[in-house]
This record gives C-alpha cells, structure tokens and sequence, in this order.
C-alpha cells in the first residue's frame, strides 16, 4: 500500500544523501512536493500518481540536486557564531549539510578540548582549577546543542 | 517551459518577476510558481530547478530575506521577503527593462535603411 509519509521521506534522504544538500533545501522541497500532491488530489487525482507526478514535476533529480547545490550560504561566518551564541542557531543549522555539521563539531571538539587544558595548565594550584573543566563544558553545551539536532528528515522517521 | 519565450529571456527575467512578486507580500517557492503562471495566463512557467537556486542567490546576496513559518497543514515552509536592497535592485531592473522596451520601439518605427 501507498504511503505518502514513507515516500516522502525516502526521497528526502536520497536527495540529502546524492547531494549533501542542508536540511533546509530539502525541506523547502517537501513543502513543494506536499503542496503539489494536495492541488493534485483536489483534482481527483488519486495520491499515489499524484506523488509521482509532483516529484517529475521537479525534473531530473541530478540536475535539480546539481543547481540546489550551487547556491551559497546566506549567512557570514560571524552571523553564524553570533545566532548561536544568542541561541538562534536553527535556522542556521538548516543551511548546513551534514559534512558542515560533522565538521562544525570536531572543530568545537577541538577548540574546548584545549581550552581546557590550557586553563587547566594556567590555573594549576588555584581554587578556580577544579570548576575549570566544568564550566568550559557547560559553555561547550550551547553550541553543541544548537546544532547537535537531528536534521528533520531522520526525526520524522523515529 | 513556454514556446513563446526563449530561455535566455525567461533566465534574464527571473530575478525582476521573484522581486517583483514579492513586492507584493512575502511568499514562498510553489506559490511563486503559481503566481508567475497565473500572471502570464500560463505562457510562462518555472522550473522549481530554475526557481530555488534563484531564490537562494537572491538571499546570499541580501536581496531577500527568509524566514521559516507553517504551512496551513502545520508543516515547515520557507518564506521569502523582499529586503531594502531588494526594492532597490528592483527599481533598477524596472527602470532597464523599460529602457530596453523603449529602445525596442524606436528601432521598430524607424525607416529601415535605403541602401
């Protein structure tokens, strides 16, 4: 039997996976597929031929996959630390793809890992020493949260 | 795509129609597409291939701005608004292709050349 949820979400992971598009171009064209399926179904068109007709209406996914691809990133380096650091890092998290995620966090990683030690080495001796560790990792927490989501593709399978 | 219009003309447009379009309120990708077919009384009709890519050049370059909202439905939709910079662009544009128009007119009315 046809699932329209089931479909939908394959072909989002493909598109994801082909083209390391970010969340958020895939995303924009499920709303056009599901807006496309529903003025089809309005027609009588049963959903099954209407998905299918939606997704060709897209054209050919390598080519479609290659220009979604092309486009930059809106958001400057310095915009990006700056919503995260307010806590608006969603709408930045969705621009990125997953490799940019993976390397978002190893660089974090990295970058927390030798504050630590270096505090750790500067305040040997000091009372401070012992809430060191503690307090790098809970100001470590905020970027990591901001962008340790899921993108939405893998959250609507669970 | 239209048999009238050659995809130079429907690429060169494509930035002053989205600009245009969102002048008129914020919006998003299918509805875009909708409108442009709707105002061309179907002659002109997108790609979403065509589209997304221009949107998203549209926003690097802060002529537009995003922001996410729901659909009726409840599900996440991107919208497009058109910046400053945008209204700006878009007189320009306006301002070219009335040119561009006019100059068009003047070479039709003048006398071709007696040789």
């Amino acid at each position: 039997m046809f699932e329209l949820e089931v479909e939908v979400r394959e072909w989002c992971e493909r598109m994801r996976r082909q083209f390391g598009l970010p969340q958020g171009r895939v995303l924009e064209l499920l709303d056009h597929i599901e807006c496309e399926v529903q003025r089809l179904q309005n027609q009588g068109v049963p959903i099954e031929d209407a998905f299918r007709r939606a997704v060709a209406g897209l054209g050919e996914p390598d080519a479609l996959g290659r220009e979604l691809s092309k486009a930059g990133n809106p958001y400057s380096v310095p915009q990006v630390l700056w919503a995260i650091a307010t806590g608006r890092a969603q709408p930045v998290r969705e621009l990125l793809n997953d490799k940019q995620i993976m390397h978002w966090h190893l660089g974090t990683a990295l970058f927390f890992a030798g504050v630590i030690l270096v505090g750790a080495w500067l305040l040997k001796g000091t009372a401070m020493a012992s809430y060191w560790t503690s307090i790098v990792i809970l100001v470590w927490m905020i970027p990591f949260t901001a962008l340790s989501a899921a993108p939405a593709c893998r959250r609507r399978r669970a | 795509m239209s048999n009238a219009f050659s995809k130079d003309l429907i690429a060169a447009s494509a930035v002053p129609l989205v600009l245009s379009i969102l002048k008129q309120g914020d919006s998003y990708g299918y509805a875009i597409i909708q409108s442009i077919k709707t105002a061309s009384g179907g002659q002109l009709e997108w790609s979403e291939g065509m589209l997304y890519p221009v949107l998203h050049r549209l926003e690097a370059k802060g002529l537009v701005k995003a922001y996410w909202g729901q659909s009726e439905t409840g599900r996440k939709r991107k919208y497009y608004a058109l910046a400053r910079e945008g209204r700006e662009e878009l007189d320009q544009s306006r301002q070219a292709w009335a040119d561009m128009f006019r100059i068009l007119q003047t070479l039709d009315k003048e006398a071709p050349c007696s040789n």
